[in-house]
Parts: C-alpha cells; structure tokens; sequence
C-alpha cells in the first residue's frame, strides 16, 4: 500500500485496523479517560472503512470525504515516564516517533510510522509516539492523530516547546523529526535525526525489520 | 575483522562523517568561526569584522519558513532594541535554500516583521556548517574576543507567554557585567537546517 496515498487528506482506515487499548489498561487507565474517544468511534469507523473503499474504489474524486474524529486525549510523558514504558515493552522492537504539528517533515514521515505499525504489530513491533507541542494545542495534536488513523501509544511531551523537551528527550540536534528504534533487548539500536536531510522513511523501514528478525 | 571488513567500515564511517557535513560542535571558548563576503537583505556583503565596535556579537541562525524561527522574531526585534545601546549586535544568518528562504523572501520577511538586524543570506552554507549550526533558531553569543560565550536557544518556550528563563539575555547581561552566562549552553531546538 502506498502510504502517502494518492488522496493526502485521508491516510489508512483501508484495514479498518481496530483501535487498541493496550495502553490503557496498561497504564491503569480507565475507557473513560483513554479509550473514550475510540469506544464510541467503531461506527464511524466502520462508516470510515467503507466511505475509504468507495473513496478509493473511485480513485480519489472529489467528493466529500469522512473526517475521521480527533484520537482520544493524549496523555502527557516526561522523559522518566517513558523511560519506564519502554521498559514494559519486554520481547518487544519498540519505535518511538518524536514529531509536532508545527514541524512539516514530521507531518510527512508520520503516516510511514502509522503504516509500519500497521504492517508489523502481530510480528512484535510497538510504536509510541510523542508530540513536542505546547500542552495548549492537544486538539491539534488529536486531530492530527485521529486523520491518520494513528492507533498507537500516543502522548504529549510534558515539556512544552522548548530546550528543556528536546534535552529531556534526548535530542542532540534539537531537530524534528526523531525517531529512536529499541531491540527486543530494551537496547537502543539506532536514533533517526535529519542531520541536515530529511529522515529516510525505507532506511527506517529497514531498520525496523532487521530489529524483528 | 578481516582487512576488507576493516576498510569497509573505515569507508562507511568516512561517507558517515562527510554526509553529516556539519558535525562541527562549537564549545565555549573556541574562536568563533570568521566569515566575510556573505550578502545581507540590504545587497551589501557583511563580515565578522563589520562589528568590531560591538562588545558582543550575536549569531543567530534563522530563516523565513519554519513556525519556530517565527515565533522568535518579535523577540529578536526586542532583543535588538532593549542591547543595542548596550553594546550588542545581533547578526540573523539564513543558510537554507529551499524557494521560501531565499534573499528576496528574506527582504519580505524582514521588512513585514521590522528587522532592526542584519539579516545575510549564505547560500553556500558554509557559515552554518562552520559554526555546527542545526536548526532555526540557532544562538551563538561571541564576547569581546569574538569567542564563543553561549550557544543554544533563545529562551525556554516557543510560546513567549510561557517563558520561564530567558536564556539568551540571561547570558548577555551576565556577559555585559563581566561574567559568565548563567547557563552557557542550552538545547537548540527548530527546524533542522537542510544542508546539501
């Protein structure tokens, strides 16, 4: 499948992929502060799935499309939360995706972190992504979320715009996008920054798929 | 290791190093990097030496497109005006090529937002390579001596209602007293600078 589609406004939902809610029984979390937005969305999305079929079927028209819902909330990580959620992913590769709203490359390599987790979540891969917005623009970041049918471990850096998220998180070149790919051992295998080019999407496919052999 | 693997490696951590291009990291102290010749919004070239009447030099690498270098503007402008008196220069440096950086977007952007800076264009990078610069914005304070005193960020938050510590001032009055910055280095963060 090709991720970047021919209809850019309207990412994935093609699988009808299931909302999980993992995380939140996870962290404890009851449906109604996490899952809430997703435990009242399966008819829409299906609505969704069907309205993509017909939407592809007809090859991108410009009729009127779905607008998928906002995620559910997001709920924010600092640097030792998910230093410690990473510790729960055990057996697991685990790709973390750093991105904001207010970053352009993030907002083109996030559908390829939608479709890798898509593609190789039952292989054992888990994907946590984290916005580097300001607390104050959750709803974007939902929105944004929800668009892409982004059902991962999703979160809010706890750190506003600032050096204190970037050094926090370990983000050497203060630049976004970033992404840092964990072994089945916990072990940091590689971290994906521009450095002066934009991220490579199939080197971090590549990456990913070695972690799970 | 055989030798074949050897060299191997030794090629790919060269072609490592040469793609990175800007893996040069300023640490304070270091003399600053030089620069002459580079075209400013005003079509006149401008060196380090311009400033030498300057007790501090501010470096700050920017640019037009990216939503962070944006929200500092208003705050470059204010910085500017509340040093200048004081004997600080500030210096915008874009180094990004793409159609929305370029000099006559910059003269733009300048004029709408009332730059009180030099704002230079250097189309070849090597400014922003030389000083290992990685985003927008990207803060270098040269002090009397024109060696580095501070690096990073401008303050602690994109939004300007939220900041907490003003990094880069901090730094200037501590510098303009004769001491050392409070915190002499702090995390950039933007946009990263798409060198070629």
């Amino acid at each position: 499948m090709n991720v970047h589609g021919d209809c850019p406004d309207f990412r994935g939902a093609s699988d009808g992929t299931p909302a999980t809610d993992s995380f939140a029984a996870k962290m404890g979390l009851s449906p109604s502060h996490y899952g809430r937005a997703r435990s009242m969305s399966p008819t829409r999305r299906v609505a969704a799935t069907l309205l993509a079929g017909a939407v592809f079927a007809t090859g991108c028209g410009t009729e009127a499309r779905p607008k998928p819902p906002p995620a559910a909330a997001v709920p924010a990580i600092d640097a030792p939360g998910l230093a410690r959620l990473l510790e729960r992913q055990h057996g697991k590769v685990v790709l973390v995706d750093f991105w904001a709203t207010w970053c352009g490359p993030c907002l083109e390599l996030f559908p390829h972190t939608v479709e890798l987790h898509r593609r190789h979540r039952q292989d054992g891969l888990a994907v946590i992504t984290v916005s580097l917005d300001d607390p104050d623009n959750e709803l974007a970041v939902r929105r944004f979320l929800g668009r892409n049918e982004a059902y991962m471990e999703n979160f809010l850096g706890r750190y506003g715009v600032g050096p204190d998220a970037f050094a926090a998180f370990g983000i050497a070149d203060g630049a976004l996008p970033h992404l840092k790919l964990y072994g089945r051992d916990g072990r940091l295998l590689k971290s994906f920054a521009g450095g002066g080019r934009p991220i490579d999407p199939k080197e971090v496919q590549r990456a990913v798929e070695a972690a799970l052999k | 290791m055989t030798r074949k693997t050897r060299l191997g490696w030794l090629a790919l951590m060269v072609a490592a190093i040469a793609a990175r291009g800007h893996a040069v990291e300023l640490k304070i102290g270091d003399a600053a990097p030089n620069f002459t010749g580079i075209i400013g919004i005003d079509d006149k070239e401008h060196g380090l030496a311009d400033y030498q009447g300057a007790k501090l030099v501010v470096v700050v690498f920017t640019c037009n497109h990216c939503p962070v270098a944006v929200a500092y503007e208003d705050r470059l402008v204010a910085l500017q005006k509340d040093y200048q008196a004081k004997g600080v220069q500030l210096v915008a440096v874009n180094v990004n090529t793409i159609a929305d950086d370029r000099l006559d977007k910059m003269k733009e952007r300048a004029a709408k937002k009332g730059f009180n800076f030099p704002y230079l264009y250097d189309a070849t990078q090597k400014i922003g390579r030389d000083y290992g610069a990685t985003v927008t914005p990207h803060v270098f304070v040269l002090d009397k001596d024109r060696k580095i005193a501070y690096v990073g960020a401008v303050d602690d938050n994109m939004e300007p209602d939220k900041v907490k510590s003003p990094h880069l001032r901090n730094a200037l009055d501590a510098l303009l007293a004769g001491k050392r910055p409070p915190q002499e280095v702090t995390k950039q963060f933007g946009c990263g600078i798409k060198y070629e």
